[in-house]
């Protein structure tokens, strides 16, 4: 986002009424629907995630060249590939790998996200060059920066949690600076300091608190976005490696036969759009929860 | 205001030094180099050795990265190893392309989207708005480049109507670079639009919530009058920052778009050039690009500024 | 090698055609006109055929320029640029007569200081020119029609070096002015001249209008060449999909490397034109032999007894017109060179043996390491295949796939890897396969085989040199040399071309546009 300067929307939408009676409750119960849809969905492709094992009905490596490329069946539901693995089987390892990718990539952002931001606001002279180095790293456009970590890293399913991590690290780190930098001035943090309480202390108790609204709501469309990028990077060939069941890499072979057969883009498509849809739907909910005030402006921040 | 400017300008100067140093760095930390990938997996170790002092890549990291800092400060940007000639001039070969495909596609996600998010802000909370706002979701839930295949296989190989490959320069026919922009265009920013839509109608109705715009209902204008009078100018400002972040986000965007479409674009470039290690390309282009972001950054602040001016920033 | 026993064969199968058709009349020659626009598989990192191996660059650049020799339908050396030769002095001087009248694009007309000048360029900087310029004493320009070429000692393999794609025969002008730096300005002496390279957009050639064609007719890729089109246009389309879509929907007249998946859908389409090569490449599994698990004969020897190399290449290669089982280290259409004697580890599929191997190495499931990559679908996909069949029998196997440049800079380090896959695309001549010497990444160093390769270097007798390929083969087996996997053919599609000459070298010439 945009270097120093105040969001003026965000201005504008703190100071409009927040209440107008019937029609905003009404639209608090519609959006309590969505959410619990969103969760729903959230919900069984955690279920899938984690009962892979069982609900696959094959190893998703195991290749039997004979049937490959064949349409759905009873035993395959989702086809084969061109390799003959079972395509429902991958479909739902992807599952558990976008979830372990997306869990992770939060959890890196926000630790390393919470760790800069932290020290950033509240340590006046470390701010500066602190967010600099952060503005740098933003500049970059996420994609290219993931692609050239991943270059440098290697493919594996770690450095594609790392390479995201760090392209997300520093938003998270904007948020929570902008948290501290606020709540940083209030008689109570002031008073704290006064009394020469340890600025560990201070941080933990009163201003980590505060920031964590912003920010989780900021994870759920960095959890989203982590899924897209896995497999952005997967499809670009340069994600997790290759004969690792992963929504991207089953999007990438499937476009080599595309005309074919088009089973391998359809299915894992659907699946990845639900995945991605149930997220989106549990963070607007989240969000309306958590902090009305944010309401529509940050919206997903996709990074393709 | 001046003093503003001034100061965000001259930051702008140790951002650019970061990602100089970072991009640097990180793409040598690949394995391989330029050297071997052009010399080929046969070449012997002399040959390797001739072709890195060639480069001028013999001498110690240190050493080079400065060099590369002196030339910034010139606005050298170096010479591509394996297309040998200037990054810029590759850059600029490739820029219609990407400019084109990335003005078309923050064209369509504002005409789509800015109209759909004031029509659902309007009509708030009716099946319009519920279906317009679902229909963003789902927008906001597909990737761009599964988007992308999907239209290729409909509308390029089964019924023939778009041409599936490539790109037909400017130079060669309005509309047959239309033609070809067309699918990458829509693939684009058509799931950017989604995102439009949705912070446009948060904004509106922000914006319609605020007591002047009762007290103008109250005074009996019309409707139609407090929409799009009042209400507009005022949700510009968000709207703006939409289109900033937009193109921020469709520049990334245009490299993946970009290799499902075989577009000769900067994003291709970069990717060839990082999978290639051709270090002053990666290097060139990652500068450009995060050069660009920035400054499109702040010239949105500074639209801000001249179109509220209840706005001031502080220090 | 003359071409004379060839030619001989051949009219009794004419006259019978002729017999059985009823004398029909000759096919019509393709029009004149047009522009040929080909879809290919990336950009030639240049046009300098003597600085590079890349195969995409001399499939551009062999429109413009010309060899000395190159290869006719049976893959044995015939004149090009040459008229004839002489040799002497024991096998080792070559007096090459040079062609009357060629005129280069630039007007001037082909001497022998031009030969001498870009064969020697070749010697000094392409890698197979080096090898070969190895045992050449020295090479002159006798007459500015005759070109010389002394041998430390004598070789069959000269006239086959002489024929190849990458030795251009550039003005001496060009050859001095670039040195050692690629070529600035592109001249030659074939059918089509450089017009303009728009770097990924296209490379352009134009019909040269003074062209010195050979007056037999075309054989294999000698004889006549005739520029039909006006133009041809190279363009980059890495993608294959969009190659493939393209030429779908008439915009290409070509697309290379098409998948061979494809092929029952597109034969259904009229307007394509499709040919199967059969002379192509075999994928190979190297081992290394120099350090690791694989340097022990009796792991390698357990590999090679567990594969199954229908799987492997099915899924390699995918629709089975296109890949073919044969263990010989030549291709059955090279009649010269192919034999089954020897071939004695070839698609083995005995598992009990592979165990029983193993065992006796003493493989205690240290992990196989094996570096492949995806850009190229055949090297991945046989890897993951033959990973699996030897997990069967107990191997354990470390799959890396790399980017290019990564699995180019690890090929060259031997404490990186156990197996690589690649693709050996064949050789007119058994002594110029590189990829059997002992340097080559692998590293297969084994003293009778090292003994083979240099007498076959030697050896100009076909038949004799036939005896030590079959002797070569059988060490390739019982040491394990590498791991042949089976032959690939290439599928090449056409879209209105009339004329147009499948071969397993790409090229336009005599072939015309349909409309």
């Amino acid at each position: 986002m945009a270097v120093g300067a105040l969001r003026p929307a965000a201005t504008v939408g703190s100071a409009a009424t927040a209440s107008a009676g019937g029609g905003t409750a009404l639209r608090a119960l519609l959006r309590r629907r969505t959410a619990v849809l969103g969760a729903l969905i959230v919900a069984v492709n955690l279920a899938v995630a984690v009962g892979a094992p069982a609900l696959a009905r094959q190893d998703p490596q195991h290749l039997d060249v004979r049937v490959r490329l064949a349409a759905p069946t009873a035993t395959h539901w989702m086809g084969t590939d061109h390799f003959g693995r079972d395509v429902w089987s991958r479909v739902v390892y992807g599952a558990r790998l976008s979830m372990i990718v997306g869990a992770s990539v939060v959890g890196l952002s926000f630790t390393g996200g919470l760790l800069f931001g932290l020290i950033a606001g509240y340590y006046r002279r470390l701010d500066n060059p602190l967010m600099r180095i952060m503005d740098g790293l933003m500049a970059f456009p996420g994609i290219i920066l993931a692609i050239a970590l991943m270059a440098s890293l290697g493919p594996s399913v770690l450095n594609v949690i790392l390479a995201l991590g760090i392209v997300y690290v520093p938003r998270v780190a904007r948020i929570v600076r902008g948290s501290v930098l606020v709540v940083r001035e209030t008689p109570y943090v002031e008073a704290a300091r006064a009394l020469g309480g340890l600025d560990l202390r201070i941080l933990g108790r009163h201003v980590l608190p505060n920031c964590l609204s912003p920010v989780i709501v900021q994870g759920t469309f960095i959890f989203a976005a982590a899924v897209l990028g896995e497999a952005a990077l997967s499809f670009l060939g340069v994600g997790v490696p290759p004969q690792i069941p992963s929504w991207g890499n089953v999007l990438a072979e499937g476009r080599l036969y595309l005309q074919q057969a088009p089973w391998l883009t359809l299915f894992p498509g659907a699946a990845i759009m639900a995945g991605i849809l149930g997220l989106n739907l549990f963070g607007d909910g989240l969000r309306d929860l958590l902090d009305p005030k944010l309401r529509g402006v940050h919206g997903a921040s996709r990074e393709a | 205001m001046k003093t503003y400017l001034l100061r965000r300008a001259l930051a702008i100067i140790p951002v650019m030094l970061v990602v100089a140093t970072v991009s640097f760095v990180l793409i040598r930390l690949a394995p391989g180099d330029p050297a071997s990938v052009l010399a080929g997996p046969d070449a012997t170790t002399e040959d390797l050795a001739q072709l890195r002092t060639a480069l001028g890549m013999d001498q110690p990291l240190p050493v080079q990265l400065v060099k590369w800092y002196a030339r910034l400060a010139q606005g050298d940007l170096g010479q591509s190893i394996f297309l040998r000639r200037p990054v810029v001039q590759a850059v600029v070969e490739r820029l219609e392309p990407t400019l084109l495909l990335t003005l078309w596609g923050t064209v369509l996600s504002i005409l789509i989207g800015v109209p759909a998010g004031i029509v659902s802000a309007r009509y708030h909370n009716t099946a319009v708005d519920q279906s317009f706002m679902a229909l963003a979701l789902l927008g906001l839930s597909i990737p761009n480049f599964l988007l992308g295949l999907l239209m290729i296989l409909v509308f390029g190989v089964w019924l023939g109507w778009l041409p599936v490959s490539g790109y037909v320069p400017l130079d060669e026919g309005v509309w047959r670079n239309l033609r070809s922009l067309l699918m990458p265009a829509v693939s684009l920013g058509l799931v950017q639009s989604a995102l439009v839509a949705r912070i446009t109608r948060s904004s509106m109705l922000d914006v319609l919530r605020e007591q002047y715009i009762l007290s103008s209902r109250a005074k009996g204008l019309s409707e139609r009058a407090v929409v799009y009078k009042h209400a507009l100018k005022n949700a510009i400002i968000p709207t703006l920052t939409v289109i900033g972040i937009t193109v921020a986000l469709l520049i990334g965007g245009a490299v993946i778009i970009e290799t499902v479409f075989n577009i000769p674009g900067v994003g291709r470039l970069i990717i060839s050039a990082v999978l290639r290690r051709d270090y002053p390309v990666v290097q060139g282009v990652v500068l450009l690009i995060a050069l660009t972001y920035t400054v499109i950054n702040l010239l949105v602040d500074l639209a801000y500024l001249v179109i509220d001016p209840r706005i001031r920033y502080t220090g | 090698m003359t071409t004379g026993k060839s030619w001989i064969a051949c009219v009794p199968a004419a006259v019978l055609v002729v017999l059985l058709t009823g004398g029909a009349p000759a096919q019509e020659a393709p029009r004149f006109g047009g522009v040929l626009q080909a879809a290919m598989i990336g950009e030639p990192p240049t046009l300098d055929t003597h600085t590079t191996t890349a195969t995409i660059a001399y499939q551009v650049g062999w429109h413009m320029f010309e060899s000395l020799y190159t290869l006719d339908k049976n893959y044995a050396p015939i004149p090009m640029l040459a008229e004839s030769h002489t040799v002497t002095d024991g096998g080792r001087r070559y007096t090459i007569a040079l062609r009357k009248g060629v005129r280069f694009h630039n007007g001037k007309e082909l001497t022998a200081a031009d030969a001498l000048a870009s064969v020697s360029r070749w010697g000094r900087l392409h890698t197979t020119g080096k090898t070969v310029w190895k045992i050449v004493e020295a090479a002159e320009a006798k007459d500015p029609h005759t070109l010389v070429i002394h041998l430390k000692e004598p070789s069959g393999s000269l006239l086959y070096a002489l024929a190849s794609p990458y030795l251009a025969i550039y003005p001496k002008s060009v050859a001095d002015a670039a040195g050692d730096a690629p070529i600035k300005e592109y001249v030659g002496t074939g059918p089509f001249r450089f017009v303009e390279h728009k770097p990924d957009r296209h490379i352009k050639v134009a019909r040269f209008k003074e062209y010195a064609a050979r007056p037999e007719a075309p054989n294999g890729v000698g004889g006549k060449r005739i520029a039909y089109v006006d133009e041809i246009l190279f363009m980059p389309v890495p993608d294959v999909a969009v190659r493939l879509a393209g030429i779908e929907a008439g915009e290409y007249h070509f697309a290379q490397s098409p998948k061979q998946d494809q092929y029952d859908r597109l034969k259904a389409n009229p307007r394509l034109g499709l040919d199967i090569v059969k002379l192509g490449a075999w994928i190979t599994a190297a081992p290394n032999h120099k350090e690791g698990v694989m340097s022990n004969k009796k792991v390698r020897q357990a590999m090679q007894a567990v594969l199954d190399m229908e799987p492997i290449m099915s899924a390699a290669v995918g629709h089975k017109a296109f890949y073919r089982l044969d263990g010989a280290l030549y291709f059955p259409e090279q009649a010269l060179w192919h034999s089954p004697t020897g071939v004695t580890g070839y698609n083995l599929r005995n598992k009990d043996r592979a165990r029983a191997l193993l065992r006796e190495a003493g493989y205690s499931g240290q992990p196989v390491r094996w570096i492949t990559t995806k850009e190229y679908e055949y090297m991945y996909n046989s890897a993951l295949v033959a990973r699996q069949q030897m997990e069967e029998v107990g191997f354990k196997v470390d799959l890396q796939v790399l980017d290019w440049a990564t699995l180019v800079q690890r090929r060259g380090k031997p404490d990186l890897w156990d197996i690589f896959t690649t693709g050996i695309t064949f050789s007119p001549d058994p002594a110029l396969t590189s990829n059997l010497q002992c340097n080559w990444p692998g590293w297969w160093c084994h003293e009778e085989k090292e003994r083979l390769l240099g007498e076959l270097v030697r050896e100009s007798d076909p038949k004799k040199r036939r005896a030590i390929v079959e002797r070569i083969q059988a060490v390739f087996y019982e040491d394990v040399g590498r791991i042949k996997m089976g032959d690939f053919f290439s599928l090449l599609i056409t879209r209105d071309l009339k004329g147009f000459e499948p071969s397993p070298f790409l090229h336009f010439w005599n072939a015309g546009i349909v409309k």
